[in-house]
C-alpha cells in the first residue's frame, strides 16, 4: 500500500516538472514567452532583401538632422528609381510634420533606445505577430538610417498569449527590467486597461497600435495614433453611405466572441444617422459550412451592403456564399492584403484609423511600402501593419529635437508637443496635452478595394463625436 | 412555403457537412470505444496533407486523395490504435485528456507546417451551380451530399451484414468474446481505426473547401456536429446522418424566421449546442442505457484518504507549499500578476479535482462557472455597491443553482457523455449569455476592484488575499474529502451501483458535488478580475468554453493527488513566462500534447471491483470495518431490488492495500 503510492505520485510529479520546463499547450493557452530583440531577428529581415514584388531592395541609407523640421532622407532602391523624401510634408488635415529624425547625435550619448511591445505571439492565438513584425521592420529601417538622433532602436517584444495578466506582467517586466522607455505598437488582442494603472504610476507612455477601444482615450499615459476607436465602427457606416453610395445594409457578426457584437450594435445604432437602413442583423458562426442562408435573406430584403464583424477568412467565405447566389453586395469590414485579389470582394470598403497600407503616393506612405518590402516581405500588409507603423512614427516624431539620453520623460515631453500632428499624412491630426487624455479625433480614412488594390480616398471623413 | 422549401434546401446542403463530420466521429467511437475530441484536428490534419500534396507539391487531386486516405490516414490510424488499445481500459478523464493531447499535437503540426492563419483550400470538385427550389447549390455540395448518403448506406450495410463489420462492433463491447470466435481483436481494432481515421480524413478533405484549412475552425465544426451525433445516440450512423441534416435545416430555418427579432439573433448559431445539451440532458432511460454501453467507465479510481504517516507527509507538504507561496512576492517582481493568476488556476483545478478525483465525474463547464462568478462579482460589487466580501460570496452562490441546472439532468450520464454535455452547455452559455447584460454585456471588459482594507488593494496585498483564498479552498476540499460526504463520493467513484444497492442516493451526492465545484470555480472567477481590475468574456478571456479542454489536459498530467495536483498544474502558467526561447515556441504544443498522450495512456488500468461485481465500495467501510450504517442521513428505504444480504461487507484486503492514486 505504501509502496505504490509514492511512486505513483513521484512519476507524474517528475513528468509534470519536465512538462513545465517544456510547457506548452496549444489551443487558447500558449505557453511561451518571446523576447525578441531586433538584432536577434536580423536574420529574418536581412538588409537588402528582395521585396515581394521583386522590384525594391533595401539598400537604404539616410541622413537627417535632428531639428524640429526639415529632416531629409534619401532612399535608394536598386530595383527602381531612387526616390527622395522631403522631410517636411503637409498632412491631409493640416499640420506640418517631419518624417525623419535620423542622423548623428547632438551629444555624445549613443546608448540605444529600448522600446517594448507585447502581444499574442505563440500557438494558434498569435494574432499579435503582424504588429510585432512590423515594429521590427520599422526599427531595422530606422537603424539603417542611423537611428533616431544617432541612437539605435532596440525593440523588445514579450509574448502575453493574449492574456490580461500576462500582459500586465510583460509590461511591468519591459519597463522595470528591460528599461523600455515606452510601450509601442500594440497589436490586436492586447487590451491596455490591465496595465494602464501601472504605466500611469510609472509615467511611461504607451504609444499607439491597434487603438480600437475607447480605453486609449481614458488615460493620460495613452497616446493613440489614430482615429477615436469607437467612431471607426461608425466609419464603416459612413463609408458605405458616402463612398459606396449604398442605403440598405445587413450586419453580420461572429457568435463566438462578445466583442463582435460589441462592434455590430454601435454600427447598427449609428446607421440611421448616415441614412442607412439596417435590414438584417445576425450572428453567424465562423464554423458554419456556408452562409447561403444569410445571403439569401439579405438579398430578399434588398440589402446592398454588408457590414461584417468577423475574421478575414470568414469575410471571404461569406462573399463566396453570396456570390454563388448571384448576390454581390458591397462588403465592409476590416481589410488586409489577403483579401485583395478575391474577385467576390472587389468594391469592399473599410474605414482606416491611420492610412491605407496599399498606398505609396506620399513620401511617408512610400517609406512604409519600401521598408516592408525590404525588411519584411512576408509580413502581411493590413490595417494592423499600418497602425503599428504609424505608432512607431509617432514615437519617432516625439523625439524630434531631443538631445542626450532618451528616457520616458523625454518621450513624454515630445509627445505632449504634438499638436494636430499628421506624421506626413499617416494619421489624422493627433494632439496630446500634458495631464490630459488624448484628444479625440473622429476623422477616418475611407478605403476601397478596386482592381485588387486598396485605394484610399483623397481626404478623410470627419464624424461628429 | 416556397421560402420554407428554399431554406430547407440550404439547410440540407449545410447539414451534409455536419452529417459527414458527425458520422466520422460516431464511426470512430463505434469502432474503438474512444470518444475522439481530436476528430476535427484529425480531419484538419488530413486536409493539410492533401493540401500539401496537391497545392504545394502539385500532384493531381486524385493522387493526393489516394495518398492521403490510402497511406497517411491508415498510418495515423495504426498509431492511434495502439494508443486506443490502452485507453479503452482507462478512465473517461484519461480518454478525454489523451484525445485532447492528440488535438494539441495535430494543431501544433498544422501551425508549424502552414502557420496559424487560415489558408484557402482550393476546390477540387466542380464548383458550377444548379438551381434547386430557388437557390443555387454548388455541384461540389451536391457531390458531398450524395457521397454522404452513399457512405451512410455502405457503412450501414457493412456493419449489419458483413462479418468484419460485426467484428468491429463486437470488439468494442467484448474483445475477449470476439477472440473466442476466432477473430483477432487487435487486427479488428486496428482495421477499425484505419477505417475511422480515413473517414475522418475524407470528411476533412470534403469540408475544407468550404471552411478553409483551419484546424481551429474544423475542430469547432466537429464540436457543433456533436449535436448531430447526440441525435444518433453516438452509435447509430443513420440517425447521426439525420441529426446532421436536422442541425443544418434547423439552423437555416431559424436564421430565416428569427431574423426580425434581435433578441434571438444568437439562437441559430447556438442550435447545435442546444440540441446537444437537450438530447443528452433529457435522454430517456433507454438511450442512457445505449450510451452506457459505450462509456461505462467513471472518471477515475477513487482517492485514498491519507492517514498516519501519510497525513504527516501531507501536512509537511502543505507547510512547504504555503511557505513558498508566502515568499513569492520577494522574487516575483514584475511577474507577480502571473503568480496571482496561477493562484486562481489552483482554485479552478481544485474545482476540477472535486469532480474528477472525488466523484469520478468530468465536467467541461468549470470555466463557465468561473465566468459567471467573474461577471456577477463585477455587477454586485461595482454596479450594486454590495460590500466586497458579500459580493464575492454572492457571486459564488449564484453559480450554485446554475451548476444544479447543469447537474440535475447531466449527472445521469455516464463517463465521457457528461463531459460532452457540459461542454455543450459551456459553449451555449458563451454564445447566448456572455454577450448579454446578465454577464459581460456590450463591453470589452467589466470592472472589478480590490477590497480597500488592510492593504489588500496593493498588488502584493491582493496576492496574499489570494493565498488566503487558496488555503481556505484547500481546507474546504479536504474537509469534504475527509467528511461523510467524502466517503460517499469515493464510494460513488468506486462503484455507484453498489452505493445504490445500499439504498443511498447517488444523484443527491452528485448534485452536491456539482454545486460545490461550481461554487469554487465561481469564487476563482470572481477573484481573478481584481488582479488587473477587470474581467472579459471576449477573445482574451481565460473563461472561453473550449479552454476547458487544454485545462483538463494540464490537470490530468499534473498528478493524481487531490490538492497537490492543482499546485503543479498552476506551474504551467508560471514557468512559460520565464522561457526566453522563441525558436521552441511552436514546438511546445507538440511536446506537451505528446506527453499528455503518454501520461494518459500509462495510468493504471486497474479498476476496483464494481457492484455489478461483488464488492462493497471500500470507501463505504470505515477503518473499523463498519459498513454504511452511520450514513443514515442520506439513506433511503430499502428497495425491492436491494439484495437481502450483501455479498461482502468487508473489502478484500488486497483491494484496499492496492488502492491509491492510479
Amino acid at each position: 500500500m505504501s509502496t505504490r503510492h509514492p511512486r505513483n505520485v513521484r512519476r507524474p510529479v517528475a513528468g509534470a516538472v519536465v512538462l513545465v520546463a517544456l510547457a506548452g499547450c496549444g489551443l487558447r493557452i500558449p505557453h511561451s514567452q518571446v523576447v525578441a530583440q531586433e538584432q536577434l531577428r536580423a536574420g529574418a529581415y536581412p538588409p537588402g532583401a528582395t521585396g515581394s514584388d521583386g522590384t525594391a531592395t533595401g539598400a537604404t541609407t539616410g541622413t537627417a538632422d535632428t531639428g524640429t523640421s526639415g529632416a531629409s532622407g534619401t532612399t535608394s532602391s536598386s530595383g527602381g528609381s531612387p526616390t527622395s523624401g522631403s522631410g517636411t510634408t503637409t498632412g491631409a488635415t493640416g499640420s506640418t510634420s517631419t518624417s525623419g529624425t535620423g542622423g548623428a547625435p547632438k551629444t555624445g550619448d549613443t546608448s540605444p533606445i529600448v522600446i517594448g511591445t507585447t502581444g499574442g505571439y505563440s500557438g494558434v492565438s498569435n494574432i499579435g505577430t503582424v504588429a510585432r513584425d512590423t515594429l521590427m521592420v520599422w526599427a531595422r529601417s530606422v537603424n539603417q538610417q542611423g537611428g533616431i538622433n544617432g541612437h539605435q532602436v532596440q525593440v523588445v517584444a514579450e509574448d502575453n498569449a493574449s492574456d490580461d495578466n500576462r500582459s500586465l506582467a510583460a509590461v511591468q517586466d519591459l519597463v522595470d527590467n528591460k528599461h523600455a522607455v515606452a510601450i509601442v505598437g500594440l497589436g490586436p488582442g492586447t487590451d491596455i486597461a490591465p496595465f494602464m494603472p501601472y504605466l500611469q504610476r510609472k509615467q511611461v507612455p504607451v504609444v499607439g497600435g491597434f487603438v480600437t477601444t475607447g480605453n486609449w482615450w481614458n488615460y493620460t499615459m495613452a497616446f493613440p495614433d489614430g482615429t477615436y476607436g469607437p467612431t471607426v465602427v461608425h466609419g464603416y457606416d459612413a463609408t458605405v453611405a458616402r463612398i459606396a453610395k449604398k442605403k440598405n445594409i445587413a450586419i453580420l457578426y461572429c457568435a463566438e466572441s462578445p466583442q463582435c457584437k460589441d462592434n455590430a450594435d454601435p454600427a447598427a445604432a449609428y446607421a440611421p444617422k448616415e441614412g442607412l437602413s439596417v435590414k438584417l442583423e445576425q450572428a453567424v458562426s465562423i464554423a458554419q459550412p456556408d452562409f447561403t442562408s444569410s445571403c439569401l435573406q439579405a438579398k430578399g430584403k434588398g440589402v446592398e451592403a454588408m457590414l461584417l464583424f468577423v475574421d478575414s477568412a470568414t469575410v471571404k467565405r461569406i462573399a463566396s456564399s453570396c456570390a454563388t447566389q448571384g448576390f454581390h453586395p458591397i462588403m465592409a469590414g476590416l481589410g488586409d492584403n489577403t483579401l485583395s485579389s478575391n474577385p467576390d470582394l472587389q468594391g469592399m470598403v473599410t474605414a482606416s484609423d491611420t492610412f491605407s497600407w496599399d498606398d505609396a503616393s506620399t513620401p511617408a506612405l512610400s517609406a512604409f511600402q519600401k521598408a516592408m518590402s525590404a525588411f519584411g516581405p512576408n509580413v502581411p500588409l493590413s490595417s494592423v501593419a499600418a497602425g503599428t507603423w504609424a505608432a512607431a512614427e509617432e514615437f519617432r516624431a516625439a523625439l524630434r529635437g531631443a538631445t542626450g539620453r532618451v528616457t520616458s520623460a523625454t518621450v513624454l515631453a515630445g509627445l505632449w508637443k504634438l499638436k494636430n500632428e499628421t506624421l506626413g499624412g499617416l494619421v489624422p491630426g493627433i494632439t496630446f496635452t500634458k495631464g490630459k487624455n488624448a484628444t479625440k479625433n473622429s476623422c477616418f480614412l475611407p478605403v476601397q478595394l478596386v482592381n485588387n488594390k486598396w485605394r484610399a480616398s483623397s481626404k478623410r471623413i470627419c464624424l461628429s463625436l | 412555403m416556397t421560402t420554407f422549401l428554399t431554406f430547407t434546401v440550404i439547410g440540407l446542403s449545410a447539414g451534409s457537412a455536419y452529417a459527414i463530420a458527425a458520422m466520422g466521429l460516431v464511426l470512430t467511437f463505434k469502432t474503438s470505444g474512444v470518444f475522439n475530441f481530436a476528430h476535427g484536428a484529425v480531419a484538419a490534419a488530413s486536409a493539410g496533407v492533401f493540401y500539401d500534396l496537391r497545392t504545394v507539391r502539385g500532384l493531381p487531386w486524385p493522387v493526393a486523395l489516394i495518398l492521403t486516405l490510402g497511406v497517411a490516414a491508415p498510418l495515423l490510424g495504426i498509431a492511434l490504435e495502439r494508443l486506443a488499445r490502452v485507453l479503452t481500459k482507462r478512465s473517461a478523464a484519461a480518454q478525454i485528456a489523451a484525445t485532447v493531447g492528440l488535438l494539441i499535437v495535430l494543431q501544433g503540426l498544422l501551425v508549424i507546417r502552414f502557420g496559424a492563419a487560415p489558408l484557402e483550400f482550393p476546390a477540387f470538385l466542380p464548383t458550377n451551380t444548379v438551381r434547386i427550389a430557388g437557390v443555387f447549390i454548388g455541384v461540389d455540395k451536391l457531390i458531398v451530399f450524395a457521397l454522404g448518403l452513399t457512405l451512410l448506406a455502405a457503412l450501414t450495410l457493412f456493419f449489419r451484414l458483413s462479418r468484419l463489420g460485426l467484428a468491429m462492433r463486437a470488439v468494442v463491447r467484448d474483445p475477449e468474446l470476439l477472440d473466442l470466435t476466432g477473430s483477432n481483436p487487435t487486427s479488428v481494432r486496428r482495421l477499425s481505426w484505419v477505417f475511422g481515421i480515413s473517414f475522418a480524413g475524407l470528411s476533412g478533405i470534403l469540408i475544407a473547401p468550404s471552411v478553409g484549412l483551419n484546424g481551429a475552425v474544423l475542430t469547432l465544426l466537429v464540436v457543433q456536429a456533436f449535436g448531430a451525433a447526440a441525435i444518433g445516440t453516438f452509435s447509430s450512423l443513420p440517425l447521426t446522418y439525420v441529426g446532421g441534416l436536422v442541425v443544418g435545416v434547423g439552423t437555416a430555418l431559424l436564421q430565416r424566421y428569427t431574423s426580425d427579432y434581435q433578441v434571438l439573433a444568437g439562437l441559430p448559431s447556438s442550435l447545435p449546442f442546444i440540441i446537444l445539451f437537450l438530447v443528452l440532458a433529457l435522454a430517456p432511460r433507454s438511450w442512457i442505457a445505449t450510451l452506457s454501453l459505450g462509456a461505462a467507465r467513471s472518471a477515475g479510481s477513487p482517492l485514498r484518504v491519507p492517514s498516519g504517516r501519510g497525513l504527516v507527509h501531507q501536512g509537511a507538504g502543505f507547510g512547504v507549499l504555503l511557505t513558498l507561496l508566502l515568499v513569492v512576492p520577494s522574487f516575483a517582481g514584475a511577474r507577480l500578476p502571473v503568480y496571482s493568476q496561477a493562484l486562481i488556476y489552483i482554485m479552478v483545478f481544485l474545482s476540477f479535482a472535486v469532480l474528477i478525483r472525488l466523484s469520478g465525474q468530468v465536467s467541461l463547464a468549470v470555466l463557465s462557472f468561473a465566468a459567471i462568478g467573474g461577471s456577477t462579482f463585477s455587477h454586485f460589487s461595482n454596479d450594486a455597491g454590495i460590500p466586497w466580501l458579500f459580493a464575492l460570496l454572492l457571486a459564488g452562490l449564484v453559480a450554485v443553482p446554475v451548476g444544479a441546472v447543469v447537474a440535475i439532468p447531466a449527472i445521469r450520464l455516464p463517463g465521457v457523455y457528461l463531459a460532452v454535455a457540459s461542454l455543450g452547455f459551456a459553449v451555449l452559455l458563451q454564445q447566448l449569455v456572455y454577450p448579454t447584460s446578465l454577464m459581460f454585456g456590450s463591453h470589452d471588459r467589466i470592472p472589478t476592484s480590490r477590497p480597500a482594507v488592510w492593504g489588500f488593494d496593493s498588488d502584493v496585498g491582493y496576492y496574499y488575499l489570494l493565498v488566503t483564498a487558496v488555503v481556505l479552498a484547500c481546507a474546504a476540499v479536504l474537509a469534504v474529502q475527509r467528511g461523510r460526504i467524502g466517503r460517499l463520493l469515493r464510494a460513488m467513484a468506486d462503484s455507484p451501483t453498489a452505493l445504490v444497492t445500499q439504498g443511498l442516493d447517488v444523484n443527491v451526492t452528485r448534485l452536491l458535488v456539482f454545486c460545490f465545484s461550481s461554487f469554487l470555480a465561481a469564487i476563482a472567477g470572481a477573484l481573478s478580475g481584481p488582479i488587473t481590475g477587470g474581467v472579459t468574456g471576449g477573445v482574451s478571456s481565460p473563461f472561453t468554453a473550449l479552454n476547458c479542454l487544454p485545462l483538463l489536459a494540464i490537470f490530468f498530467v499534473s498528478g493524481r493527488d487531490l490538492i497537490f495536483t492543482s499546485f503543479i498544474g498552476a506551474l504551467f502558467f508560471i514557468l512559460p513566462v520565464y522561457e526566453q526561447s522563441e525558436a521552441l515556441t511552436n514546438y511546445y504544443p507538440l511536446v506537451f500534447g505528446l506527453l499528455v498522450m503518454v501520461i494518459a495512456s500509462r495510468g493504471s488500468s486497474r479498476q476496483l471491483p464494481t457492484a455489478g461485481g461483488q464488492h462493497l465500495p471500500a470507501a463505504l467501510v470505515d477503518r473499523q470495518g463498519r459498513g454504511p450504517a452511520r450514513d443514515r442521513w442520506q439513506r433511503r428505504a430499502p428497495t425491492a431490488t436491494r439484495p437481502s444480504t450483501f455479498p461482502v461487507l468487508r473489502p478484500r484486503r488486497d483491494v484496499v492495500e492496492n488502492r491509491g492514486p492510479s
